[in-house]
């Protein structure tokens, strides 16, 4: 059957016709889909292949159809054929474009071959056709039926379908090596679609004309065309893919601007040829200049010193712009725009900025510095303010707590704030409390509202209750439990009445009693003196008194006894009448000087031992004595002898004569400070309570039986007594006077006193060293008081 | 022929004492106190020495304690008008030094002078 290189059917001309005028529309379908102005070169290659291929076809359809095709037609064809061989290289630039390969110039090789191969074949066929229809091999003839089909068949599968294989192997490899998911979804569609259309012309142009043996409906069929269709919607595809990829570059393109917008430092695109495309606002501002001035400019009018040939990174470099010397760290980088152009990017990071915040850092760093330094100064202080204070409270409330009376505080609204521990004993803790408006004292409230310190003495019965001071007395004299303190209300002046107030309350019920009974020691001893020197003068009177009577009566007995030698015998009875009368009137005067003599003894006895003049023993404290005897020898105490009071039990009480302890220890004081008259020294008081456990037996003393006692010691530190004068002072109420020295009856009448009020002493004395009396005295007991 | 010291400070006292021997035939020297009377019996040795006690200037204690020295106690009597006490507490003093007897004056004439005759007695 005759093969036809161009049909006849209306139909392929109509389909030819719609072909080429698809394909004159195509860029603009590609461009309203799109959006895209500029395609890559390939692209437009395609284009342009679709074009000439369909306006070679629909002439070829137009003015050579038919079974018998003459030369013209054979060219065209061949021209048709270079065009098919052109499509397979161009779609696989596209590919290789959009999938980033580098281009082989072993493809660009092919594409020439095959141009040139498609050429010669079209040559033989207008020259010599025979050269292929003839041509045998092994005795068989291979291109004898169908020669066209055959022969551009193997140049298809040798030139185009490798291409077009290896454009769908690449577009799958690629899909499932990548990690994008938008480029692998765009691929894989583009990859289905380009196997679809391939395999669609693939069927229509090879597989129906070969199954069918060549023969539909009794026409030979055509090859070829189908291609030149399926090649328009691979145009289409082709410009799809481009465009999808490159929308997808667009969203990026755009993020990248957005971010190039926030950026502080500088960035700038220009052109291979150094001119400026865009710039960030920042770049605009730092060489004051706006966007569309910038795009007047060459890279070299801002960076004069600038090299683009390759990727830089450089720090530090210098720019002078508008006086300022700035220095960057300039980043040069190479981008492409599209399958063939390039820009340049240049990231210019203003280090004077970044040293300027260097700096600002540092300074800040100081400050904070200072400042910390300043807050662990601060911190100091206030710790040290703090440690201070707590001092300061520690010590006052030690103070307060160890004063030995009451203390409390109450702020200007009288609350308590502070209270020492023997307040909060008396009167427990009152602190945050109020005292009830009735039981604030006027003075209390003077104290706070006129600042006036007031100081009185108050009374508390048996249940600490406030009593008045008769009622005070009264009970004290009737024996009664009364405590007696000393209040005092100190103001805290301060700039505003009400005043904080301190209060003070100072027990003196014992400084009272003590002061009560040294008032009534001093009255007893008062009384005692004066019955005393009463006593004296009587004694003395007495004494001069009896001399005289005793005078006048022995000399009266001596009279009667001379009238009584008269002799009777030779007088004359009224002589002797006379005499006689004489003797009874002797007698009369010998009767009234006995009456006389009898009376004065009376009186003698009667000061002596009369019970209700004399003052009687009473319970008292014998420190008080001591104090007094203490008090009254310093007056006349020599300097070269001191006195020391160091252990003096002031609870001791004993029960005497308080003057006849007086007259005691005045005594063995004076005594004593006679010893140490030349050598000086020191005399001792002590009082202590001492408890014999046996008979203390010693010489010179009487025996003193065991038991507890007040023990007296009075000590000197003088000349000793020798054991002569020893002996004598133990003989009882014996006195004598050393002689030219007072001793006088001073110690005796000491010891007769001590025997008096039922005391014992003893005596240790060495010589040269000093004497030391101790008085064993009975203490009294509550029992003996209330007796 | 007996001597008699009598010291005390009372004259008419002492007159009265004086006399009272004197009558009984005794040689009597006074003395007004223990000073003069040191001065005489340092001299002379009486048979019997009548001392008051309180006295001024050297009382009778010390004229009692010198005599005893002298081993005269038994040669003395104290006579004592007591003072500011009773007199029995000077006589009890002065027994103590080893005096041969005590009078509280007012004396009794007839024993005053049954003791002198007695220490007179006992020492013949």
């Amino acid at each position: 059957m005759q093969e036809i290189l161009y049909s006849n059917s209306p139909i392929t001309t109509a389909l030819s016709a719609w072909a080429l005028l698809l394909t004159f529309f195509l860029p603009y379908i590609l461009g309203k889909k799109t959006g895209i102005r500029q395609f890559p070169k390939a692209i437009y290659q395609l284009m342009l292949i679709c074009i000439y291929w369909n306006t070679l076809s629909l002439v070829g359809s137009l003015f050579f159809s038919g079974p018998d095709f003459g030369t013209s037609a054979k060219i065209i064809f061949g021209l048709q054929a270079v065009a098919w061989i052109q499509t397979g290289n161009a779609i696989y630039h596209i590919a290789e474009h959009a999938l980033h390969f580098k281009r082989l110039n072993f493809w660009r090789l092919l594409n020439a071959v095959g141009t040139l191969n498609v050429a010669v074949v079209t040559l033989i066929f207008c020259l010599k056709e025979s050269l292929f229809t003839e041509f045998t091999i092994f005795g068989y003839m291979p291109f004898h039926d169908h020669p066209y089909f055959k022969i551009y068949a193997i140049l298809f599968f040798v030139y185009v379908l490798p291409e077009l294989i290896l454009t769908i192997y690449k577009l799958l490899s690629k899909t499932l090596q990548t990690g994008d998911k938008d480029a692998a979804q765009i691929n894989l569609y583009m990859a289905g679609t380009f196997i679809f259309f391939t395999t669609l012309a693939f069927i229509f142009d090879f597989l129906i004309p070969i199954s069918c043996d060549f023969n539909i409906n009794g026409r030979h069929p055509l090859f070829l065309q189908w291609n030149q269709y399926a090649t328009i919607f691979l145009a289409i595809l082709c410009g799809q893919y481009f465009t999808s990829i490159s929308f997808k570059n667009k969203s990026s393109h755009w993020l990248m601007k957005s971010l190039f917008n926030q950026l502080s430092d500088c960035i700038f695109t220009f052109q291979s040829d150094g001119k400026i495309s865009s710039s960030n606002p920042s770049a605009q501002l730092l060489f004051r200049k706006s966007d569309s001035e910038m795009k007047m400019h060459h890279i070299r009018d801002f960076i004069p010193n600038l090299k683009f040939e390759n990727e830089i990174l450089m720090e530090n470099m210098k720019v002078q712009i508008n006086d300022e010397l700035h220095s960057f760290c300039v980043s040069l980088f190479k981008y492409r725009t599209t399958l063939t152009t390039y820009m340049w990017l240049l990231l210019l990071s203003d280090q004077t900025n970044s040293l300027f915040y260097q700096q600002r850092i540092k300074t800040l760093n100081r400050q904070f510095a200072d400042y910390k330094k300043d807050l662990i100064r601060y911190q100091d202080r206030l710790d040290n303010s703090e440690k201070k204070f707590k001092e300061q409270s520690n010590f006052s409330s030690t103070l307060i707590n160890a004063l030995p009376f009451q203390f409390w505080s109450k702020n200007e609204q009288g609350v308590y704030t502070t209270q020492n521990i023997m307040d909060i004993k008396s009167r427990g803790n009152l602190v945050q409390t109020t005292d009830s408006s009735e039981s604030i004292t006027d003075r209390e409230k003077q104290a706070r509202n006129s600042g006036v310190s007031n100081i009185c003495t108050t009374y508390e019965n048996d249940h600490h209750e406030k009593i008045s001071e008769d009622e005070a007395n009264n009970l004290i004299f009737n024996n009664k439990t009364v405590y007696i303190y000393n209040e005092q209300f100190i103001p805290i002046i301060a700039e505003k009445k009400p005043y904080k107030i301190i209060g003070l309350k100072q027990d003196i019920t014992e400084q009272k009693r003590l002061e009560r009974e040294r008032d009534l020691l001093s009255e007893q001893k008062r009384i005692h003196s004066r019955l005393e020197d009463l006593g004296t003068m009587l004694g003395g009177f007495a004494h001069d008194y009896k001399n005289s009577i005793g005078a006048q009566i022995g000399f009266c007995e001596l009279a009667q006894e001379t009238l009584r030698s008269v002799p009777t015998d030779d007088i004359p009875e009224k002589k002797a009448k006379t005499i006689a009368r004489a003797a009874e009137l002797i007698d009369e005067a010998n009767k009234a000087a006995n009456k006389a003599k009898d009376s004065v003894n009376q009186l003698l006895s009667a000061i002596r031992n009369e019970a209700s003049i004399a003052p009687k023993p009473m319970v008292f404290s014998p420190f008080l004595i001591i104090e007094d005897v203490v008090k009254k020898v310093q007056l006349t105490l020599p300097s070269n002898i001191h006195i020391s009071t160091e252990n003096i039990d002031k609870d001791l009480k004993i029960k005497c004569l308080p003057a006849a302890l007086d007259r005691i220890l005045s005594n063995l004081a004076n005594n004593a400070i006679f010893a140490m008259k030349d050598t000086g020294g020191t005399l001792t008081f002590k009082l202590e309570r001492t408890e014999l456990e046996k008979k203390l037996v010693l010489p010179f003393s009487e025996t003193i039986e065991p038991g507890v006692y007040a023990k007296f010691t009075i000590a000197d530190t003088g000349t000793g007594i020798d054991s002569g004068t020893l002996e004598r002072i133990f003989s009882p109420f014996f006195t004598t006077k050393a002689p030219g020295e007072g001793l006088g009856l001073g110690l005796t009448s000491a010891l007769r006193l001590l025997k008096d009020s039922n005391a014992h002493f003893t005596v240790h004395t060495t010589l040269g060293e000093g004497t030391q009396f101790n008085l064993y005295w009975d203490l009294a007991t509550e029992k003996t008081e209330d007796a | 022929m007996a001597t008699i010291l009598i010291i005390d400070d009372d004259e008419q006292f002492n007159l009265m004492m004086k006399t009272a021997l004197e009558v009984k035939g005794y040689e009597v020297e006074t003395a007004s106190n223990g000073r003069e009377a040191k001065a005489l019996y340092q001299n002379k040795k009486y048979d019997v020495i009548v001392t008051d006690i309180i006295m001024p200037d050297v009382d009778g204690y010390e004229v009692i304690l010198d005599l005893r020295r002298m081993g005269m106690s038994d040669r003395t009597i104290a006579v004592s008008a007591g003072g500011r006490t009773a007199a029995d507490d000077y006589l009890l003093t002065a027994k103590h030094f080893d005096v041969a007897v005590t009078f509280n004056k007012p004396i009794d004439i007839q024993q005053f002078r049954e003791k002198v005759d007695e220490i007179i007695k006992n020492h013949q």
